[in-house]
């Protein structure tokens, strides 16, 4: 504070220049009309200026709060598309649960997640309080992004799409031919997978859309997983193998939704009835 | 007390003769040629420079007050006069500064008079004529303006101390 006034002291001539000027163009601006108008022209638009600024910085301050907003006004859209696919399908039924939606979404974010390990996993910021439990499939705003595989009350841990091994296996299918494969990670790449299991007389073309099976109770069928990177080649084609980029950015995700199968306790029953 | 009172006749000179002969002298649109900047450069070198700008304010208040120019001349002779220490420190030796010169031709020869009043009429005329357009869209005038006027008043001003330069020898 005593060097702010040492320094405000300091620049007193300063000071007192700056207040004489400025009352000498108080005269002169009430003087002339045409230095009225381009005087209150002048601050008209340089308040505007600051005001544009101001609210650009205020936005970008509450960004992600409208960020929250909109991901949960994206998974109420989903939930009504979803529900509207099936009602198109399944318009001949007459039972009341086939137009029932079977999966529901809950919105989470990612807290921690790696991309450079063999076995690459996401921790959310939900629980079994909010909701979650093992085995529910996770997706961000792009596509597929992994399963949840433990829970804590207010945490969850999962497994990403970039897993060697049979950590997770994901029953997948090219969007313009129906053909089925099964995902495979090498480890080789954040951004890169292969197919597995297509059948050799398959062609694919770059830019292909592979997504979901629905062959299973995590994920419904039709949601991206990623996009043919390449051409198969004659190697592939003998191996039954086809290259894939993800369609998720994981370096860039932040906001998740988790998908519940409402009927997978059900489905799980009738598939492994000797199961407790 | 009474170096006090000699400047206030000579400011009060000066102010008769812009009021009376130098605004009459019209040489053209947007020609305004100055005499009174001189009674400024005459001020003693240890005078306040707080001071002076004040003065300078007051005296060119009180001119535009008589020339109907809002505040034009005030804020001209406030620029130049908030300029003119660092000129001055500039143009003047130590033992000059601490002698408390006062600037003239005689005491500075007439190349360093000039050259220190070209300075600070410029400083001078750039605000009077900035204000004056108060625009930045005709930059070609307001250069020739500026320094056609510049010219013109460092000219009037030699005119002026030549005479009584003469007079004193």
């Amino acid at each position: 504070m005593k060097n702010l006034f040492l320094i405000l002291r300091k620049l007193r001539l300063l000071w007192v220049f700056l207040l004489f000027h400025g009352i000498s163009l108080v005269f002169i601006v009430r003087q002339f009309r045409y230095h009225q108008t381009v005087f209150f022209e002048s601050t008209a638009s340089i308040t505007r200026a600051w005001w544009t600024r101001t609210k650009e910085v205020e936005h970008f301050l509450f960004l992600s709060t409208e960020n929250a907003l909109l991901h949960r006004e994206l998974v109420r859209l989903r939930m009504q598309v979803m529900q509207q696919e099936l009602q198109g399908e399944r318009l001949c039924w007459t039972s009341d649960t086939a137009l029932k939606v079977p999966y529901s979404w809950l919105s989470a974010r990612l807290i921690q997640l790696t991309l450079n390990q063999s076995q690459n996993r996401f921790t959310l910021n939900r629980g079994s309080k909010q909701g979650l439990r093992p085995d529910m499939g996770v997706i961000g705003p792009a596509g597929v992004v992994g399963v949840v595989t433990q829970v804590s009350p207010n945490l969850a841990t999962g497994l990403t799409l970039m897993n060697e091994g049979q950590g997770l296996l994901l029953s997948v299918r090219l969007k313009s031919s129906g053909e089925l494969g099964n995902l495979v990670w090498d480890g080789k790449s954040a951004c890169c997978a292969r197919i597995e299991g297509l059948a050799t007389h398959v062609k694919v073309k770059p830019g292909d859309t592979v997504e979901t099976s629905g062959l299973s109770s995590i994920f419904p069928r039709g949601i991206p997983v990623g996009f043919i990177l390449k051409p198969r080649s004659e190697q592939d084609v003998e191996s039954g193998y086809a290259s894939l980029r993800f369609a998720t950015r994981f370096s860039a995700l932040d906001h998740v939704m988790v998908l519940d199968y409402t009927y997978q306790a059900e489905q799980d029953t009738l598939e492994n009835p000797l199961m407790p | 007390m009474i170096a006090l009172l000699n400047y206030l006749g000579r400011g009060f000179l000066f102010l008769l003769l812009e009021w009376l002969v130098i605004s009459r002298l019209e040489p053209g649109p947007g020609w305004a040629p100055v005499l009174y900047p001189m009674f400024f450069f005459a001020f003693p070198v240890q005078f306040s420079a707080s001071a002076r700008i004040v003065f300078g304010f007051t005296f060119g208040l009180i001119l535009d007050l008589g020339l109907g120019t809002g505040g034009l001349h005030a804020a001209a002779t406030t620029a130049m006069a908030f300029v003119q220490p660092f000129v001055l420190r500039y143009f003047l030796s130590v033992d000059e500064r601490e002698n408390n010169l006062k600037p003239g031709p005689k005491s500075l020869g007439w190349l360093r008079y000039l050259w220190m009043a070209f300075w600070l009429l410029l400083v001078h005329q750039f605000f009077y004529h900035f204000y004056s357009l108060f625009s930045l869209g005709a930059p070609g005038m307001l250069l020739l303006r500026w320094l056609g006027n510049t010219c013109m008043s460092l000219a009037l001003i030699a005119l002026v101390q030549g005479l009584f330069y003469k007079k004193k020898n």
